[in-house]
């Protein structure tokens, strides 16, 4: 038997960190959250890269991973006779390992699961780089004051769907495998790694205990959120609220469920790529048709489907909700939107059962 | 080249482009597949057509599927991808992603008498079903067929040839309506919902299609309703925005319904259950 199947809870002291990652670099292309500006966003780690595990969550979200922006689909060239060639770009089919995904991005993943390997063909880029990903989560010992995933059907210490998780001590991390992946991918590091002491352990029980206690708000009901969004479409909330939405899209770019994209074409008629980008509902040429004609012209109708998405259409299509509660967009929006107001209109309106 | 990438369009040859209006700005363009087969599809069926560098732009299969050796699709310049294709020509080649959407639920249609509207380049797709119905190992499965179609002047008649054969035909009544009065136009003038309230067919076992711009749709519903048509018994080519076709880009939904996958065809009665708007 091996040492983590042996002793679940491991611990790697502060000092080791960057040994710590330069070993799984050595094995895995491991992802990081690094340092941008004043925010952080997953990508390759380097070196002389500084990377910040402390924010809660990464600024940006980790839909990164899995949908890079822009990100080719596939190659055309054509050649004096006419004749078009097409190519597809090697999938992603190496171990990734994400280091400190937290709880609600690793839920969010599941909802874009549902758009992109299960509402018809199978997006096999996505599935490719899905597959490939080994995720060392990390609990949110201090989750900010904006997030509510607690509300969401979630807390801090979720682990769901993670292939480890990592606890940040004053003095470390303790690391705990959850899934014969996560434990393959924290053997490579192993001699840097010990068995927790029975303190350390407490500490950790305790820091479970507090995330799982958390209680941002009231858990939402979803069936009756769905119920209560869909029958508001005339509801004149949506019209006051299109008069502060500056639709921006801030909110749809740092949120780590909205998916929608377009695809373009670069480069010339010779050769080039399409490619797919992030896009937004609540951009005004997103369903502006070539005729001028536009379905959802009015802010409060791109409000509507942002949040009739979210809340509604989801839950009735038998998809996870659109909202994992991460706070990204309270905290981003600036128009000083807050979803958390438009959840408990919502849920208020609720008929009493 | 894998066949699994959802996103990698197939090779088309050009083979043959013709001009439908006398505006000049409507055009047929007949495709056969570089290699391989034709994607077998279904009247009501669309495809994303690539221009390569350009982009993607979904258009209803013109052709029946009983056509052979190519598929026809009728194309009105309006934006930046139509403009380009407007430019090519025999031998040139193009993508196709397809089929897609749903189709025509044919076998709802089968001893029903259809009413069957249509109006703009949405003709294109009732051209397919058409095409489809008229053909004799077809004909007897459905009942009468009453064909309303408005365009805003005589010229801008799509498929004139096939016009003209449908009006000689026994099993079908033509009504044609143009918006403006024109010299040898000697049919009714005036909008479509008109025409149908005017000749009012008999609806007692009766299925309507629509295909057609949107005030034609809002304004032909009512008139089927007073005459008589379920909710259920509607059917609506709906037309979005497109970027995907395959109900992931998430722009052109009605409600809980993409038009790309759901649709493009939907009842009157599945509209008003998914939105407001109807
Ligand atoms: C199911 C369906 C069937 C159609 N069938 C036909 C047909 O048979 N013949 C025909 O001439 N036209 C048809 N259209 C409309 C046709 O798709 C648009 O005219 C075309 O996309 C305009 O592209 P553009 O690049 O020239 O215009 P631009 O304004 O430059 O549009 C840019 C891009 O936006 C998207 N887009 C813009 N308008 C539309 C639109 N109305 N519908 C869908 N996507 C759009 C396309 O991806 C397009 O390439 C159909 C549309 C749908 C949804
Ligand atoms: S971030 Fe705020 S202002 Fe911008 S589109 Fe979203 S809700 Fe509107
Ligand atoms: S809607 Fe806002 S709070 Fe909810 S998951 Fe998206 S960004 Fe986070
Ligand atoms: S065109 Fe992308 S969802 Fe319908």
């Amino acid at each position: 038997m091996n040492r983590l199947a042996e002793h679940p809870l491991q611990i790697l002291d502060a000092k080791d960190l960057t040994a710590f990652m330069d070993a799984l670099a050595a094995g895995f292309d491991l992802q990081v959250p690094l340092v941008a500006g004043d925010a952080t966003r997953f990508g390759p780690y380097r070196k002389d890269a500084p990377c910040d595990f402390s924010q809660t969550p990464p600024a940006h979200p980790a839909k990164t991973l899995l949908l890079p922006n822009p990100e080719v689909l596939f190659r055309y060239t054509k050649d004096a006779g006419g004749r078009i060639t097409l190519s597809e770009d090697p999938l992603d089919a190496d171990l990734r390992v994400a280091l400190g995904v937290r709880a609600c991005d690793v839920r969010a993943f599941e909802a874009l699961d549902a758009v992109f390997l299960r509402r018809g063909r199978v997006d096999t880029a996505y599935q490719a780089r899905r597959d490939s990903l080994c995720i060392l989560g990390m609990g949110c010992v201090a989750p900010s004051p904006l997030c509510f995933c607690d509300r969401m059907g979630s807390h801090p210490f979720d682990t769901h769907g993670m292939d480890a998780l990592i606890i940040p001590l004053t003095g470390g991390w303790v690391l705990e495998a959850l899934t014969e992946r996560g434990r393959k991918v924290l053997e490579t590091a192993a001699s840097l790694l010990r068995a927790a002491s029975a303190e350390e352990k407490r500490q950790v029980a305790a820091l479970r205990t507090k995330g799982r206690e958390r209680k941002s708000g009231a858990p939402v009901d979803f069936e009756v959120l769905a119920g209560t969004v869909a029958a508001s479409y005339k509801d004149p909330f949506w019209e006051t609220l299109a008069t502060r939405c500056l639709g921006c899209g801030i909110c749809t770019f740092v949120c780590p469920v909205c998916s929608c994209f377009t695809l373009e074409d670069t480069g010339k008629t010779l050769s080039g790529g399409r490619q797919r980008a992030w896009d937004s509902c609540m951009f005004p040429a997103f369903t502006r048709e070539a005729s001028g004609h536009n379905p959802r012209e009015g802010m409060d109708r791109r409000l509507k489907q942002r949040f009739f998405h979210k809340f509604s259409y989801s839950i009735e299509n038998g998809e996870p909700p659109g909202c994992v509660g991460c706070g990204r967009c309270v905290e981003k929006c600036p128009a000083a939107i807050d979803i958390r107001e438009i959840v408990d209109f919502f849920s208020a309106e609720a008929p009493d059962v | 080249m894998s066949d699994m990438n959802p996103f990698v369009p197939r090779p088309m040859e050009i083979v043959k482009v013709i001009d439908e209006v006398s505006s000049h700005d409507i055009l047929s363009f007949f495709l056969r597949p570089v290699e391989g087969e034709i994607v077998p599809y279904l009247p009501g069926q669309f495809a994303a057509l690539s221009v390569f560098g350009r982009g993607e732009a979904p258009f209803g299969y013109a052709s029946s599927p009983l056509e052979t050796g190519y598929v026809r699709f009728t194309i009105k310049r309006t934006g930046s991808l139509t403009r380009e294709l407007h430019r090519l020509g025999a031998g040139e080649v193009i993508g196709i992603r397809g089929a897609l959407g749903n189709a025509f639920d044919l076998e709802r249609f089968r001893g029903k008498d259809l009413i069957i509207v249509g109006g703009g380049y949405a003709f294109t797709t009732l051209r397919s079903l058409l095409v489809y119905l008229l053909a004799p190992e077809n004909r007897a499965g459905v009942g009468d067929i009453s064909l309303f179609y408005g365009v805003r002047h005589p010229g801008l008649f799509l498929y004139k040839a096939a016009l003209e054969t449908w009006r000689k035909r026994k099993d079908l009544a033509l009504h044609l309506t143009v918006d403006q009065a024109a010299d040898g136009w000697h049919g009714p003038v005036g909008v479509v919902p008109e025409l149908v309230r005017k000749v009012s067919p008999s609806t007692d076992n009766a299925l309507a299609v629509i295909c057609g711009p949107p005030p034609m749709i809002r304004f032909t519903l009512p008139v089927l309703e007073t005459l008589g048509v379920k909710a259920d018994d509607i059917y609506i080519s709906m037309e979005m925005k497109m970027k995907c076709g395959l109900g992931v880009c998430g722009r052109c939904n009605i409600g809980t319904k993409f038009v790309c996958s759901d649709g493009p065809i939907f009842t009157l009665k599945t509209l008003r259950e998914v939105s407001d708007d109807f």
